[in-house]
């Protein structure tokens, strides 16, 4: 390649030749059966993806260094058709896939149909416009392959599961209005709509660590040590941070009553106790179950 | 753990609105390989998405406690920027303090025993060789003039002495490069002793590059951090450890200096021609290890002032070296693992498999405890370990 020839994408186009093929070779996507050019123009495509137009030659160059090349080579070689990369492909990804599933699933039935469906996208048997689509070519080399198809396979896992549980309640809505119709709920007491305010408020200042958090251990029902797992740190920074984010995040709510007119007592009351946690039946409560005794009359008896 | 009102539970859980990342950033989050801008933002759709939340834990692969410390290390502001007193400037300066303490007295010592020995000299001549060598025992390598005890106390200071002179004390390039890329050792800028001693290596995927290195040193220790570094504060005393040593009983993950076996006593030398004659042979016979920031394996024969590529594994991206005596071993991408059995002139490509099963990603930490028992580490958090020279691996 001619030291004067460059990308032809309008970002990576910066990118010298000759730090192109130093590229190309750490790829080793000849290996594999792309071009030079075809891995300028994937390049490119993901360069124009994740970078500025403004970028300078060295944050360009960095940048598709840090990327995982011969992956990527891989990937969009087996995207292209080639079966050098196919054969490699099934070779190194094929057993890691179900592996991954049956982690996912922890059944192994679902798992090798998930598995099955994931490869299915990833060889592209379907076809759109007349073209095939191979899911591979969404790969863009920012993580591992294998993370890549992990969390591919988890997508998936959570799209099925949410449209089976609209399939259900579906079903469940039809069943009800023919037959079965449904209670309605209990009417919920109203909340003080200055606590769902100082609520939202002292949320949305939150940093998104915290509230990451605080949502995985509260919500989600994740352990300190999968939450320190996601962000990289130790457990005991997990624990630290969430005591700490529910200790602020308390005050913070009492402090933005306080704000909106409440007195310390009250705020504390609101936060404390959930109107809708007392169980009060109110039609109960009001309810005469005594006749005898609602109508009493003093000295009838 | 305190409980958090029932409100704030039910407000937190509001959905995110707009695009969901894609598998390729949740991946890369999963193993902490987004830039810090890229990361917080994931971070704010995840704190407010429960699905991508699912998706990231499902995600996330088994990693050790050492891995996240790197990953959490390669984040710190002390990852990013090195605080004042792991600046080089301060290391030196305390190197030369006590290379200057222990050369007065030593000096004192020695003009003290002349002036005993002219006062009585029918009671011992101590000879030249005897000096240098009483001479050169408490003297920090980095700082001891070889065979020149009288040398003045300005010119032994000098801490940016020859390789020859400072063979395990890398400058430069070697201390850097080698303390950041895979021991995450830190501050030790243009002349610094980063060592990659065994205690931080980690696996850590492709690191976000940190915001605006200042130099091309400070660039590849930041770089060397995010894949995965711990921090080493005790660069100095390691590499005097390591300078002092014979042959290592640990393998280096990062910058491995080795003498050979010959050299390792020479602490009297006698005459100039002969300490310029060991000095020679010295830094021909010392080969440091480092991985260039285009993670091509590199070796130095003059303690660190001159890299040279080393051709092995055509294409494979090095990700971590480490030596044990006369061997070295080095990986990288897609699997790679090679060895050399004589400090690095012919290498072999070492399979890493067992029971069928092939190790994935990247090599990202060589481990070798001894030339039998070593241990690797991929970067999808897979360790592998040998007891056999790397005949055979087992799957941990």
């Amino acid at each position: 390649m001619s030291g004067t020839a460059q990308m032809p994408g309008p970002v990576a186009r910066r990118i010298r030749a000759g730090d192109l093929a130093e590229l190309y070779q750490r790829s080793r996507a000849a290996d594999v059966g792309l071009s030079e050019q075809e891995f300028a123009r994937i390049l490119d495509e993901i360069a124009s993806r994740y970078l500025s137009p403004t970028t300078t030659e060295g944050d360009s160059l960095a940048f598709c260094r840090g990327l995982r090349l011969e992956e990527l080579a891989l990937a969009r070689a087996c995207a292209a058709g080639h079966e050098r990369a196919w054969e490699i492909f099934l070779t190194r990804y094929r057993e890691k896939l179900y592996d991954a599933a049956c982690s996912i699933t922890r059944e192994d039935g679902s798992a090798r149909e998930l598995a099955d469906s994931l490869y299915a996208d990833l060889y592209g048997t379907e076809t759109r416009e007349g073209r095939r689509t191979c899911k591979l070519n969404y790969y863009t080399g920012r993580g591992s392959l294998e993370g890549w198809l992990r969390a591919t396979l988890a997508q998936e896992y959570v799209n099925r599961y949410r449209r089976r549980q609209r399939e259900v309640s579906l079903e469940e809505k039809t069943e009800a209005g023919a037959q079965f119709a449904a209670a309605d709920p209990p009417a919920q007491p109203a909340l003080d709509p200055r606590l769902v305010q100082a609520t939202d408020a002292v949320l949305a200042a939150l940093g998104a660590e915290e509230r990451f958090i605080l949502a995985s251990y509260h919500l989600d029902g994740r352990t300190l040590a999968e939450i320190a797992r996601s962000l990289g740190v130790h457990e005991s920074t997990v624990s630290r941070k969430l005591e700490k984010g529910v200790r602020a995040v308390r005050e913070r709510i009492i402090g933005e009553l306080l704000r909106r007119g409440m007195s310390r007592r009250q705020a504390e009351e609101a936060l404390e106790t959930d109107v809708r946690d007392v169980p009060v039946d109110v039609s109960m409560r009001l309810s005469q179950k005594d006749r005898a005794a609602a109508f009493y009359r003093k000295g009838s008896d | 753990m305190a409980e958090v009102p029932r409100i704030v539970r039910e407000r937190l859980s509001g959905q995110a609105e707009g695009e969901h990342p894609d598998a390729n950033l949740l991946s890369a989050f999963a193993e902490y390989g987004l830039t810090e801008q890229e990361r917080r933002s994931v971070l704010d759709h995840l704190s407010r998405c429960a699905d991508c939340r699912q998706i990231v834990a499902l995600t996330a692969p088994e990693v050790s406690d050492e891995r996240l410390a790197a990953a959490a290390a390669a984040r710190s502001p002390a990852g990013a920027k090195p605080s004042w007193w792991r600046s080089p400037v301060v290391h030196w300066g305390a190197l030369t303090a006590a290379a200057l303490v222990v050369l007065i007295a030593v000096g004192e010592r020695m003009r003290l025993r002349e002036g005993h020995s002219a006062s009585a000299p029918a009671i011992a001549t101590v000879s030249s060789n005897e000096v240098a060598q009483k001479s050169t025992i408490p003297v920090p390598e980095v700082a001891r003039p070889p065979a020149e005890p009288k040398q003045s106390t300005k010119k032994l200071a000098k801490p940016s002495g020859t390789p020859t002179q400072t063979p395990a004390v890398s400058p430069g390039k070697a201390g850097g490069v080698g303390g950041g890329i895979v021991g995450g050792s830190i501050a030790t800028g243009g002349t610094g002793f980063g060592t990659g001693a065994a205690v931080g290596v980690q696996n850590a995927p492709t690191p976000p590059p940190p915001p605006a290195p200042s130099s091309p040193q400070m660039k590849m220790q930041a770089k060397a951090a995010d894949a995965g570094g711990l921090p080493s504060d005790t660069g100095i005393e390691k590499s005097l450890h390591k300078a002092n040593a014979a042959p290592p009983a640990a393998s280096e993950a990062v910058i491995v200096t080795h003498a050979a076996p010959g050299l390792k006593n020479e602490g009297a030398v006698s005459s100039k021609s002969r300490s310029a004659a060991m000095l020679a042979k010295r830094a021909s016979l010392t080969a440091s290890w480092s991985i260039s920031d285009s993670g091509a394996l590199q070796r130095s024969l003059d303690g660190g002032r001159n890299w040279k590529d080393v051709a092995v594994g055509d294409g494979v991206t090095f990700r971590a070296v480490a030596t044990v005596g006369n061997d070295v071993w080095a990986g990288g991408s897609g699997s790679a693992l090679f060895h050399s059995a004589d400090g690095g002139e012919h290498w072999s490509r070492v399979p890493v498999d067992a029971n069928g099963r092939t190790l994935s990603g990247d090599v990202v930490r060589i481990e070798f405890a001894d030339a039998q028992n070593g241990v690797l580490t991929g970067s999808t958090g897979e360790t592998w370990t040998t007891s056999d020279a790397g005949a055979t691996w087992r799957l941990q």
